[in-house]
């Protein structure tokens, strides 16, 4: 299957890292943020930049068309994700234009759920949790199955 | 080798670089400091800058006999893999170091897991003293990785359909 892997830079990439194995005989892209560790995206699969999102809104309007020409384009069947702000964007899409999601909020969330897991929660076909504890502060959807370490 | 490390967040985390540097005048042991946004400048500290490569910061965590980090996801997954061990000590809201307060409960149930040691004030007593009960703490490695095994099989389900 075609799937995209929606991450930002840092520890989001880091923990994306740890997941790579399960998608061994797929064929895999990245959408995610330039940044000093772009080549290291690189040499694992393609991948689409762009610039750091955050908290700007007109950025996250941008990112929206971004993120729709990419799917448009590569017609993925799966979007998978384990933060931030950059999979909003991916995961209404994916919602509108059913494709498969699974989203894994961050490693580093153990009781409080992060802004882009309550804005992902509604739309996200599989939403995943690393911790037990999590899932007191989430809705019923919401699963533990293990973590990223 | 002790490696001081505060990531790439835009805020700065003044209370831990200046705990560091002055540790740093105490021991003999040579500390590397990366200071990131902070505006503390480790006076004592024997190597200390603000950025690097990420391959230059794994090449630093190699070579590491303990790691005091922020608590960030990142460089705790990295040191976990290295089997390194870790003093954490979290960024807290109140101190404008976090816009809120998740690396202190990252912080405390990896405490609570013997996989790190917490520090919520960092001070030089303080991290003497985790540094010298360093030798005591069980580091666990990887735990089986149930998540892997899921995602892969929601997969399959899936390209069944």
């Amino acid at each position: 299957m075609k799937i995209c892997l929606v991450c930002s830079h840092g520890g989001h990439f880091t923990e994306t890292l740890q997941i790579l194995e399960a998608f061994a005989g797929h064929d895999i892209f990245f959408a995610t943020y330039y940044s000093s560790r772009s080549k290291d995206v690189e040499q694992i699969a393609r991948a689409y930049f762009t610039e750091n999102i955050g908290y700007h809104v007109v950025r996250m309007i941008k990112a929206f068309f971004w993120a729709f020409l990419i799917l448009w384009k590569e017609k993925p069947q799966v979007i998978v994700s384990l933060g931030s702000e950059i999979a909003v964007p991916f995961f209404y899409w994916g919602w509108l234009l059913r494709i498969h999601t699974i989203y894994i909020e961050s490693w580093c969330r153990v009781e409080t759920l992060s802004l882009t897991g309550k804005l992902v929660y509604p739309v996200a076909e599989v939403f995943l949790v690393q911790w037990q504890q999590l899932l007191k502060a989430c809705g019923k959807k919401a699963r533990y199955v293990g973590a990223v370490i | 080798m002790i490696l001081v490390t505060v990531g790439t967040h835009p805020q700065g985390f003044e209370r831990l670089v200046r705990a560091a540097d002055e540790l740093a005048a105490r021991l003999e042991e040579e500390m590397v400091i990366q200071y990131g946004s902070s505006s503390y400048l480790p006076r004592f500290a024997a190597r200390s800058f603000d950025f690097t490569s990420s391959e230059e910061m794994k090449r630093l965590m190699k070579q590491a006999r303990i790691i005091i980090s922020h608590a960030a996801a990142g460089t705790i997954i990295t040191a976990l893999l290295l089997e390194k061990p870790l003093i954490l000590v979290p960024r807290s809201k109140k101190y404008k170091e976090s816009l809120d307060d998740h690396q202190i409960q990252l912080t405390s149930i990896l405490h609570d897991e013997n996989r790190a040691i917490k520090i919520l004030d960092p001070q030089i007593e303080t991290l003497s003293n985790a540094i010298r009960i360093i030798p005591e703490l069980s580091i666990q490695p990887r735990k089986p990785n149930s998540l892997l095994f899921y995602i892969r099989q929601k997969l399959i389900d899936w390209e069944k359909r």
